[in-house]
């Protein structure tokens, strides 16, 4: 099976309900189902009839209630880490977490492992639920495995989400996991945990950075590409400091936040696929309470994709890989529900006792690098087999603390403790230079441990979890443009303020020091931010009054700003004159602000809708520039007014002079010289002309424009004399020459290609002509007597 | 925005007058200043300038078609802050 096969979902995949996924069941398997819901009759019915008995059976409240009371512990706790999910599940994180739960399940599969094949095993717990049809697999024979139409999951037959019926989940309680067999330590008094708080500002400051970039753009497989991930780790700053953190290392601390915020699906993918953009309202998300926020960031952290706490060398594989990731998901959703079975939540407990637990449970079914099946040799005894299946066990413990044991211990000192879940520690009585202890926070307690128990803890029996502080005051503003935030006293909505306005330096702990700048207030109020909002919640916030300074340079910077506009692809209506313009817009015919004596740019919101105003035509200055010249070849320009745009006559005066009036012009050898002194060069100025003007411009005008542009250098030119003759040596010069109606007067004829007879009268005009055109006699052409 | 007297020296730049009738430009980048000498200023910009190809009022210029991206940066390498106004 394929990698991207293997991580994705089918591009149609059916509905999460039993109704649309039971055709696809061979019958022996549909009979096996319909036998929980109607009991014995199933055996007598044929595909058809058990699809049907099954559709009125899930129908039926009482039905429902029935079988979910035959059910065992593991299945209801099973239907019950679904309903969690919601509905649907990644089959990584609930095949483990199954196995995790510690309830014993029936393992049909137990019997069939040999050397050479696993049979399964990670998945054991779940194929249980799948057999019995309490859970099916999403998205079968659309695409994935469609030889098959067993309902069970192994190495070769996979389905990327597990989900249940709606009416199963809804009347299921809740069964929480058995107590892991852990001794609590006494006797700590204190440890290093992040505050709520603080989680939120991290959060928010990923939010606020991802705006200021604006879109993400994705590669071909989806993923942010690694030039935007580079910028934005260098943008946030975090890295250094997080992963160097000697208690809590948390390596590559952006893209953890960055991959915590995808998966709290604040950002919406683009409909043309190539890139995403953050939603509008993320500082709402944000004003919830700290547990209905740590949930989702549990939830999100749990499936996280793109970023793993520690990658043990044995561990092998490609990280643009999104299935690579799988097996850390299912790491993580076993140690995720290990910390919702310990036996007492508010009780300090050994990291390297939780490994060894979470190994008690899922040690023989899982490993983030190849698992050794267990098999019994033929014709061994029991004792032998017992014999042999201890030093197994004892192999993949050993094996367990090479690998994943290090991956639990990275993942509790860092994701964890900087998602304020976890509290850690050293031993009691020594230096706490290596973090030995840990211990769930009051929001840990809350989102991991209570969440399983579907109850609240009762009153008093442990400290609760901090509640959000509404909107105060919160900072102080200093005179040095500095501003110190009490994170335990700011709000959300405060703290993606402060952070939108003003730079975080780098600080930790009860306070965060910002500084206002010039750019940043710029940027905030670019960002929508009103002037009047900026100084109001600056003021509205301090514990003191802002600073006489502050607020007269926060006055001036937005000053500074309205100062200058910049319309980015606006609309503009142009009127013959001021009085017509001005009667347009007392009669409403069209929304937008005055420009100038004769413009109206249009309104954002009027923009592209159809108006009362007629126009005549319309300019799009995304296409070609509108030809709307006529050139001669004496030089004389026409602007013709009746297909002008507003640019033509910015581009000719750059390099004609003006002529009679505003729509002629003539090109003279000072106003090439002019516009060559301005930056131009003869080839744009060619091009411009040629792009604009409605005829092929004169051919001697080309030779002239660039001879006064000084890039004519034409080799020496020879003739015999004895009257008076032209020769020519450039072939284009001469073709112009020959062309000229402007020439033709002084010409008696051609004698050949570049050759000319002159009138004998007109010779010193003619040479006048040519030196006013730029050529000069004697190393352009040639003038003799013959 | 006001509409403010006009100069010699931007009369050049700007467009000729239509006919009677109105005509609608789509897709165009202006710049607009509060103050005539700040656009003087801007036009004078070796940088700027040649990015600024007509003057629709001594407060107002075209910006050469794809040249916002440009004029941004420039405004804002100049120290300038600009109130920018996306459609």
């Amino acid at each position: 099976m394929s990698a991207l096969r293997y991580a994705t979902l089918p591009p149609c995949p059916l509905p999460f309900s039993y109704q649309s996924h039971l055709p696809a069941l061979n019958a022996e398997t549909l009979k096996r189902f319909t036998r929980l819901w109607v009991g014995k009759e199933a055996a007598k019915l044929n595909k058809e009839g058990c699809i049907q008995a099954m559709r009125r059976a899930v129908a039926d409240p009482a039905t429902v209630r029935r079988v979910l009371d035959s059910l065992s512990d593991f299945e209801r706790a099973g239907l019950g880490l679904l309903k969690r999910y919601g509905q649907v599940a990644p089959t990584e994180a609930l095949a483990t977490e199954l196995l995790m739960l510690g309830l014993p399940f029936q393992d049909d599969d137990r019997h069939y492992a040999s050397w050479g094949s696993r049979h399964g095993v990670t998945y054991r717990a779940l194929n249980c639920l799948l057999q019995c049809g309490i859970a099916m697999l999403h998205g079968r024979d659309q695409g994935y495995g469609g030889y098959t139409v067993e309902a069970r999951i192994d190495e070769y037959h996979y389905s990327p989400q597990v989900f249940s019926e709606a009416c199963l989940l809804a009347e299921v309680e809740p069964v929480p996991p058995v107590v892991l067999p852990l001794e609590p330590v006494v006797g700590v008094t204190s440890g290093t945990a992040k505050q709520p708080a603080e989680v939120v500002l991290r959060l928010i400051a990923m939010v606020e950075t991802l705006r200021k970039l604006g879109r993400i753009p994705l590669t071909s497989k989806g993923r942010p590409t690694k030039p935007f991930l580079s910028k934005l780790a260098k943008t946030l700053g975090w890295d250094a400091a997080l992963a160097g953190d000697a208690l809590t290392p948390l390596p590559d601390a952006a893209f953890f936040f960055f991959w915590l915020v995808n998966g709290l699906e604040l950002h919406q993918p683009l409909p043309d696929g190539t890139g995403m953009e953050h939603t509008a309202t993320p500082t709402t998300w944000f004003d919830a309470s700290y547990a209905t926020q740590a949930a989702h960031w549990v939830g999100a952290y749990r499936t996280l994709q793109g970023w793993v706490e520690h990658r043990p060398g044995t561990v092998w594989g490609n990280d643009t890989d999104p299935g690579y990731y799988n097996k850390f998901t299912g790491l993580r959703a076993a140690l995720i529900l290990a910390l919702g079975a310990l036996p007492d939540p508010t009780a300090w407990y050994r990291l390297a006792d939780l490994s060894t637990a979470i190994f008690g449970r899922i040690g023989e079914h899982y490993s983030l690098t190849y698992l050794t099946p267990f098999y019994a040799m033929y014709n061994t005894t029991p004792e032998q087999v017992e014999k042999k299946r201890q030093e197994w066990q004892q192999q993949l413990l050993k094996s367990w603390q090479r690998t994943e044991m290090p991956w639990v211990l990275s993942a509790m000192t860092g994701a964890l403790v900087h998602l304020g879940l976890v509290e850690i520690a050293g031993a009691p009585g020594k230096q706490a230079a290596v973090p030995t202890l840990f211990c769930l926070t009051p929001l840990g307690r809350a989102v991991l441990y209570d969440v399983l128990r579907g109850q609240p803890p009762a009153a008093g029996v442990a400290p609760t979890v901090p509640q959000r502080p509404p909107a105060g005051r919160c900072w102080i503003v200093q005179p040095n443009f500095d501003v110190v935030v009490y994170l335990d006293q700011a709000s959300a909505t405060q703290l993606a303020f402060i952070e939108r306005v003003a730079e975080r330096k780098p600080s930790s702990g009860a306070t965060i020091l910002y500084h206002l700048r010039r750019d940043t207030v710029y940027a905030a109020l670019e960002s929508g931010i009103a002037a009047s909002t900026l100084g109001d919640t600056l003021r509205e916030a301090s514990t003191y009054p802002l600073p006489d300074n502050v607020r007269q340079m926060l006055d001036e910077w937005a000053a500074r700003r309205e100062r200058l506009t910049v319309y980015r692809t606006a609309d503009l209506v142009e009127f013959a004159d001021q009085a017509t313009r001005d009667a347009a817009l007392a009669s409403r015919s069209l929304v937008g602000a005055p420009v100038g004596e004769r413009f109206v740019v249009l309104s954002a919101p009027h923009r592209g809708q159809p108006t009362a105003l007629q126009t005549s035509r319309t300019v799009d200055y995304l296409a070609a520039p509108v030809r709307c010249i006529q050139v001669a070849e004496d030089g004389a320009v026409h602007i013709r007014r009746t297909h002008a745009d507003l640019l033509v006559g910015g581009e000719v005066t750059a390099w004609a002079d003006p002529g009679t009036d505003a729509e002629h012009w003539r090109i003279t050898c000072a106003s090439i010289q002019r516009a060559v002194k301005a930056g131009w060069t003869a080839e744009r100025i060619l091009d411009n002309l040629a792009q604009r003007s409605q005829q092929s411009v004169p051919a001697l005008l080309l030779v002239a424009i660039r001879a006064w542009a000084g890039e004519r250098a034409l080799p020496r030119a020879v003739a015999v004399a004895s009257d008076v003759l032209l020769q020519i040596a450039d072939p284009a010069v001469a073709h112009a020459v020959a062309g000229s109606t402007l020439l033709q007067p002084y010409l008696r004829g051609q004698l050949g290609p570049q050759t000319f007879l002159v009138r004998h009268d007109m010779a010193a005009e003619l040479q006048r002509q040519l030196v006013e055109l730029g050529l000069q006699v004697g190393s352009d052409l040639l003038l003799a007597l013959i | 925005m006001k509409a403010s007297k006009t100069s010699k020296t931007s009369r050049r730049a700007r467009p000729p007058r239509p006919a009677a009738e109105a005509v609608l430009h789509t897709n165009l980048t202006l710049v607009e200043v509060a103050d005539p000498l700040l656009l003087e200023e801007l036009r004078a910009d070796r940088q700027l300038g040649s990015l600024l190809l007509a003057q629709l009022s001594d407060c107002v210029a075209v910006v050469k078609p794809g040249g916002g991206e440009q004029v941004m940066r420039a405004l804002l390498k100049a120290g300038h802050t600009p109130k920018v106004i996306h459609p």
